[in-house]
């Protein structure tokens, strides 16, 4: 049985928040973007994140993938949605030299440029970046048939996950883009995922599912980036 | 604005010190999912050679 809600546990989620809200902070300046974050939406967040994973964790007694830790995440912040007001600095630059001619105009102007799929495209980010931190960490074993397992020769013995593959996978993968019949390139695999991510039913089992797919691509061992 | 200040802006009464702690009663792979934002949170990893731009 999970414990009733404490103030401890406010206390702790919104330190989560925090945490998140720093990752979040780090991928818009690496991205060059500045935006607002709503901690109260990432308070939110945290709870509802935690309410499924330990729920989850429950259910299959602890035994859980971190697939499924980084799905929810990924979920609650594409649903929640807590930043707002996106702009890239570069565009703000430009509003600002527009300005001097047309303060109207600029404004109109920059108002279209706007991020408006932030929190999707923020979403896919994090899970990147806690994809990574698990494969670093150890924590995506790499598979081996049960029984080939030989103590003496260490034949059959698991290796460990290859975080480099997963990373060169990773990169093939999101940045695929299949050529049309008319020779111009379509979206890529992230434009897909952060679309489908925006305008249609994603729940955190589709992103379970694309996760794992990640991870057993790796796992096969097959080297499937060209 | 500080950490406390924020959250007693939310509606939390609370002492600094107790800020401080993390989520310590949820099982161990709840705890590792709670570790892995903290550790994020200190120590960014670049992505930007997957993801290059938004």
């Amino acid at each position: 049985m999970s414990k009733p809600p404490s103030v401890i546990n406010d206390q702790a989620h919104w330190r989560a928040a925090e945490h998140l809200a720093d990752v979040l902070r780090t991928c818009l300046a690496a991205y060059r973007i500045e935006a607002d974050i709503s901690m109260r939406i990432l308070f939110d967040v945290i709870k509802r994140w935690d309410k499924d994973i330990r729920r989850v964790s429950e259910v299959q007694d602890g035994n859980v993938s971190a697939v499924k830790y980084i799905a929810y995440q990924t979920f609650w912040l594409r649903k929640l949605k807590p930043v707002t007001s996106a702009f890239r600095v570069a565009d703000i630059a430009a509003a600002e030299e527009k300005s001097k001619l047309s303060e109207e105009s600029a404004m109109r102007w920059l108002a279209n440029q706007e991020v408006i799929d932030i929190n999707e495209q923020l979403a896919v980010a994090v899970a990147v970046k806690h994809l990574l931190w698990y494969a670093k960490s150890g924590d995506f074993p790499a598979p081996y048939a049960a029984g080939q397992f030989d103590a003496n020769t260490q034949v059959g013995a698991p290796v460990p996950f290859d975080v480099d593959a997963l990373r060169r996978y990773l990169q093939y993968f999101l940045k695929y883009s299949a050529t049309k019949p008319t020779g111009a390139q379509r979206k890529t695999t992230r434009d897909n995922l952060v679309y489908n991510l925006r305008y249609r039913t994603f729940g955190p089992h589709h992103l379970t599912h694309v996760f794992e797919q990640a991870l057993m691509a790796v796992q096969s061992g097959q080297n499937i980036v060209p | 604005m500080t950490e406390k200040e924020l959250a007693e802006m939310a509606g939390f009464s609370v002492e600094s010190d107790l800020m401080r702690h993390e989520p310590n009663n949820f099982g161990p792979a709840v705890e590792r999912a709670y570790e892995a934002l903290r550790s994020l949170a200190e120590n960014d990893i670049d992505i930007t050679d997957i993801i290059p731009s938004i």
